[in-house]
């Protein structure tokens, strides 16, 4: 059974089609000509904001557009959730949900996506740029966009929206509204709105549903009252219905209903679910924990074998199932529906609930769904269930730029369930140090190693003792330094013996990588060459990327120019081929090429590089790669004639460098680079020709507001002797006016 | 007992919210921490609020179930939830 699209893939798991496609109309619905029209008319703005409680009829009322305009634009649609609450993944989502027409839409920036590059960049302007090139517009639907908190999603859609190319028109559906710069929208007739009020149903609307599609014979006066009593609502009016459906007196009913003091939501939610048969609100209420359901979920759920033909029964019956396909193989219920039915199934049966998630995490797990499976488990309670899915799953995750999800799934814990387990310890342990936060990282090391977990982990890593020797090794500049380090590495590599894992190649580049920056450059190339070749073998493209770039470091070190070059033109190469040339982690590759060049003075194509590479290793944060980054592009800039962007480098690179706990070669490196700067520049006033000590007390007045005149007085010289004096300093500066030689003179350091 | 030192704990406040329309006892777990009384056509949430995350939580909850939010009030600790704020009786 394929439930899946191989759409888009983000970590592990392919995008469904569920959420790319509107829900099916339901042959009932009450059109809505008019609103439809007026969405209509602002398809030339930028977007279109339905602002509105639950039950409003915002996605209905997008559906229904989608479906009449079909022939004239292309519609795109992505209905969110809070687990699209994560810049990655949201991104991901959007660009897939984009490739209606081709499949191919926005592959270059996914990859950047993955990669974590920066996102306006490298994700946003190539996709608008596609976009523009598009034959037909597309509207992209944003369905329940109220799930989005995370800033970096408004600021990234906010971009989209104003630099939208006329072939976008962004539609977004919420129930709260969202922090976006409406007003300057507003103020430049770029945003069409509807809001609550506008999506009440008047009493003809009301009487299409009740009484032509619900067929309940009410009169006007009955439709009245129940569109003031519901204020319109069309979800308390459907609830309405459904009700009046069952009670052969309507007309007290609706007095009854109309006179009560109690909740709308609560009174209606009651009536829809108490007049069906038990059965079905044993199967309502039970079904509530899913997301999306099928019948085979539903069943394991439910352990039972017919639950198909129960959600088509429920469709047909109205019950506020909505098909997801149209093969009918997904359904949702309506927001507020499930949520009444979470209510429920809290109120009558609270005790099965941990039970009914164990069940759907089986299930997804069972279907290759980790996140999902993930999830349910954790609501469960089932720490084992969900500890097991995470440690085995969790390094897909982490290349491809989801480690925030990896951290959340971690969060969401029960308390002390971490401290208390070794494995998840060390996963800790990992991602701390990807924060650069060594006392957590350490605290959680020390947890897991007082622990006594014996054997293999579920991600392959041989043995605890393994793993934390591995987080360790790469702490070149912690409290342990350069020494803890590569001793940390030699025993990785002692531990990792197996050939065929994955880990062996990241163990000997630990082992190289904790060598180099330990100052041991030659013996670091045994176990780079070691990582590189395993790598490949292993299909690791990153490790392979960040191998080949340490070597040419390495190389660049010993002399070997030739060399050196080879290795860091390989990495690049390297990267591109396997779409990584984004990759924060490349960053190193750029850094090599670029030192190399520095070294044949291809200056301008020297500092390209190091720029790049800089701006990819700050999205790490790994101190000694941008330390030494910086001081190679300090270098390059003095060289250049720049001294005061040289000298904000230098700083920067002393901050990071003190920044560590232990230096180690850092501070060898930063010396060294502070006393080639002073000597570069000595060298440059040498190529000018020298002004004597005369010009130079010229010169320091020259960068005053007197003039000649003044000057001349000043120092005690005639006006004729100043101009001279002033005419020789600009001929030995190679300028032609006071202010270049004044901003000359400081860029040389004379002033 | 205050001590000296710096409070790193702060107290939690009681809270008071209003929603529109009588709510049943289906809904009195539904709120954590919370207890529910109605009256008045209305339906008083009322309790202790551990920080800001515990109320954005309610909130969102009550927006979840498609209640109409009436008003969140800090209340003082002897009052009542029934009992009306100083501004509501001026009111009136």
């Amino acid at each position: 059974m394929d439930h899946r699209v191989e759409n888009t893939a983000i970590g592990r798991e392919p995008l469904m089609v569920t959420k790319t496609q509107p829900p099916v109309l339901h042959e009932d619905f009450v059109p809505r000509y008019d609103l439809v029209q007026f969405l209509r008319k602002g398809v030339h703005r930028k977007l279109t904001l339905l602002s509105a409680p639950t039950g409003s009829g915002k996605t209905m009322l997008l559906a229904e557009w989608s479906a009449a305009d079909k022939e004239e634009h292309k519609f795109a649609w992505l209905s969110l959730d809070r687990q699209d609450d994560d810049p990655v993944r949201f991104w991901a989502n959007l660009i897939g949900s984009l490739r209606v027409d081709t499949p191919d839409l926005g592959a270059r920036s996914l990859a950047a996506l993955e990669a974590g590059a920066d996102l306006t960049k490298f994700v946003l302007a190539p996709l608008v740029n596609e976009l523009a090139a598009l034959p037909t517009k597309i509207v992209l639907v944003l369905d329940d966009y109220h799930h989005i908190r995370e800033r970096g999603c408004h600021e990234g859609i906010y971009f989209l929206i104003a630099h939208a190319p006329h072939t976008l028109h962004v539609a977004i559906s919420t129930r709260s509204e969202p922090p976006l710069p409406l007003g300057i929208l507003r103020a430049h007739g770029q945003l069409t709105e509807i809001r609550g009020e506008g999506l009440r149903f008047t009493s003809e609307e009301a009487s299409a549903l009740l009484n032509e599609q619900m067929a309940l014979e009410l009169t006007s006066d009955e439709i009245g009252r129940l569109v003031e009593r519901t204020e319109g609502w069309p979800a308390g009016l459907y609830l309405a219905g459904l009700s009046l459906d069952h009670h052969n007196d309507r007309h007290a009913f609706i007095e009854r209903f109309a006179g009560d003091n109690r909740n709308v939501v609560d009174y209606l939610a009651g009536e829809a679910i108490y007049n069906q048969t038990e059965d079905i609100q044993v199967f309502l209420r039970r079904t509530s924990i899913l997301e999306r359901l099928s019948g085979s979920l539903c069943d394991a759920v439910l352990e039972s074998e017919a639950s198909s033909e129960t959600l088509r029964d429920l469709e047909r019956w109205n019950l506020f199932l909505v098909p997801l396909d149209e093969r009918r193989e997904w359904y949702r219920y309506h927001h507020l529906f499930g949520e009444l039915l979470r209510v429920e199934l809290k109120s009558k049966e609270p005790k099965l609930v941990p039970t009914l998630h164990n069940r759907a995490s089986e299930w997804y797990r069972d279907s290759g769904m980790v996140e999902e499976a993930i999830r349910h488990a954790t609501l469960a309670r089932d720490v084992a269930g969900a500890k097991e899915l995470i440690l085995r799953h969790w390094v897909p995750y982490v290349n491809s730029g989801q480690t925030p999800l990896v951290t959340a799934w971690l969060g969401a814990l029960p308390d002390g369930a971490i401290a208390r387990d070794p494995p998840l310890c060390l996963l800790a342990a990992w991602l701390s140090m990807f924060g650069g936060d060594e006392e957590e990282t350490e605290r959680f090391l020390s947890l897991a190693e007082d622990g006594h977990h014996t054997g293999p982990l579920p991600d392959g890593t041989s043995s605890i003792e393994s793993g934390a020797a591995l987080v360790r090794a790469f702490s070149v500049f912690s409290a342990s330094g350069g020494s803890g380090a590569r001793a940390a590495a030699r025993r990785a590599v002692e531990l990792e013996t197996d050939e065929a894992s994955p880990w062996q190649a990241v163990v000997h580049l630990a082992l190289g990588y904790s060598l180099y920056w330990s100052g041991e450059y030659s013996e670091a190339r045994a176990p780079l060459e070691d990582a590189a070749r395993l790598g490949e073998a292993n299909e690791q493209p990153l490790i392979v990327v960040n191998t080949l770039a340490l070597l040419s470091y390495v190389e660049h070190q010993q002399g070997n120019h030739g060399l050196a070059e080879s290795y860091a033109r390989g990495a690049l190469e390297f990267s591109e081929e396997h779409s990584l040339a984004y990759a924060p982690q490349v960053g190193s590759a750029y850094v090599a090429l670029g030192k190399v060049l520095a070294g044949r003075s291809k200056l301008a194509e020297a500092e390209a590089h190091l720029e790049r590479g800089l701006e990819l290793q700050r999205e790490v944060g790994r101190h000694a790669e941008i330390a030494d980054t910086l001081l190679a592009l300090a270098l390059v800039r003095r060289t250049r004639g720049d001294t005061a962007g040289a000298r904000e480098l230098v700083d920067e690179a002393r901050g990071w460098v003190e920044g560590c706990t232990d230096p180690g070669i850092l501070s060898t490196l930063l010396t060294q680079a502070q006393r080639k700067l002073r000597r570069a520049s000595r060298q440059r006033v040498g190529q000018w020709e020298e002004l004597s000590e005369r010009e130079l007390e010229v010169l320091r007045l020259l960068a005053t507001e007197l003039s000649q005149r003044e000057i001349g007085e000043s120092l005690y010289l005639s006006f004729h002797t100043v101009h001279s004096h002033t005419k020789a300093i600009y001929r030995k500066l190679d300028v032609s006016g006071r202010e270049a030689a004044v901003e000359r003179a400081s860029q040389l350091g004379i002033l | 007992m205050r001590d000296s030192g710096i409070q790193r704990t702060r107290r939690p406040r009681r809270y008071r919210i209003v929603i529109e329309g009588e709510l049943s006892e289906r809904f009195s777990s539904e709120f954590e921490g919370m207890s529910l009384e109605r009256g008045r056509g209305k339906t008083f949430l009322w309790g202790e609020v551990v920080d800001q995350s515990h109320l954005h939580g309610i909130l969102a909850r009550i927006q979840d179930l498609g209640l109409e939010l009436v008003s969140v009030t800090e209340v003082p600790e002897e009052s009542s939830p029934l009992s009306k704020t100083p501004s509501e009786e001026e009111k009136g």
